[in-house]
């Protein structure tokens, strides 16, 4: 999404929120399913999680490319620099957020849980369970949340840096 | 007569010079939200914002300046201080291994609130400056 102009520091840190809160649905389902053997696929549930990309700003990149001006490069001390004529202001380099591009499954083999009791077991009375480590996704859920206030408290300096610009 | 009101009011004061250092603010608040954005995406490298060295540069009277009597000749040396503007950059860091996350989510923070104290500084510098432009206009002392 192609965000420029004053509101988009908000859109950045939605963004991530955003991200942070699909994240935090994935480990949800993660730790509700941590012991389901029957699934759709047939099988028992397979761990999932997302996949974060950084997203470019495109847009900006062709509207500052419009006026091009010369740069001179230095590469010794001595060489007297050429600097661009009113070089726009550089955001080539800006993204604008964080994108979920995907949510995969866990490639990893179940684990296989002694109990000739279980409906599911094996004729050597082992179950296939979920390939989730509880432990691990509680760690996860940890730094989801971490993240997501990190993009709270850069939305509401944004929000309140923009209060403050109204006051001049 | 209206061209010396603004040659008085806007011109000989740096309201230019606070428009561009909050525009800087802002830009770099903007980085800031991004690399905050990105603190979990993998390769992802952080973004920076530099306009204080830049502007340092522009005033440093040392250095080498090619004026210009031409519109079509190339700026040389020293830039003027109307042309001095943020700039977004990757940092170099030479540490760093390919395809690693650059972003200390401590640092951003420091950086977020270091930047919204900048921003509101020059907030109020600049109504400090209108205010005082008011009771000059008005003839009254400043309350």
């Amino acid at each position: 999404m192609p965000l420029s102009g004053i509101f988009s520091g908000l859109g950045i840190s939605a963004s991530g929120m955003r991200a942070q809160r699909i994240r935090q649905n994935a480990i949800s389902a993660n730790l509700a399913n941590a012991e389901t053997t029957r699934t759709d696929d047939g099988g028992p549930y397979k761990r999932q999680f997302v996949v974060f990309t950084a997203d470019s700003d495109r847009r900006d990149v062709r509207l500052l490319n419009k006026n091009v001006a010369l740069d001179g490069t230095t590469t010794n001390g001595n060489h007297l620099p050429i600097p661009p004529e009113n070089f726009p202001r550089d955001e080539r380099f800006f993204g604008s957020g964080v994108n979920v591009s995907e949510i995969r499954e866990d490639s990893r083999p179940p684990r296989m849980v002694h109990d000739p009791a279980h409906p599911d077991a094996d004729e050597n009375g082992y179950v296939a369970m979920p390939n989730i480590n509880v432990i691990e996704e509680m760690t996860d859920m940890i730094a989801a949340t971490r993240a997501y206030e990190a993009n709270v408290t850069a939305f509401n300096a944004t929000k309140a840096m923009l209060m403050q610009s109204l006051q001049i | 007569m209206a061209n010396m009101i603004n040659e008085m009011l806007f011109n000989k004061t740096n309201l230019s010079m606070l428009s561009k250092s909050l525009d800087s603010a802002m830009l770099r608040n903007r980085a800031i939200a991004n690399n905050i954005a990105n603190a979990t995406t993998p390769g992802y490298r952080r973004v920076e914002v530099s306009f204080e060295d830049e502007l340092r540069g522009a005033l440093d009277r040392t250095r080498l300046k090619g004026s210009r009597t031409d519109s079509r000749h190339i700026p040389l040396g020293r830039l003027d201080i109307e042309n001095v503007n943020a700039k977004a950059y990757h940092p170099v860091d030479p540490t760093l291994a390919s395809g690693v996350n650059n972003v200390d989510i401590d640092t951003e923070m420091a950086k977020l609130a270091e930047n919204q104290i900048a921003f509101n500084y020059v907030v109020k510098y600049t109504q400090g400056i209108f205010k005082k432009m008011n009771s000059a206009i008005q003839g009254r002392a400043l309350q």
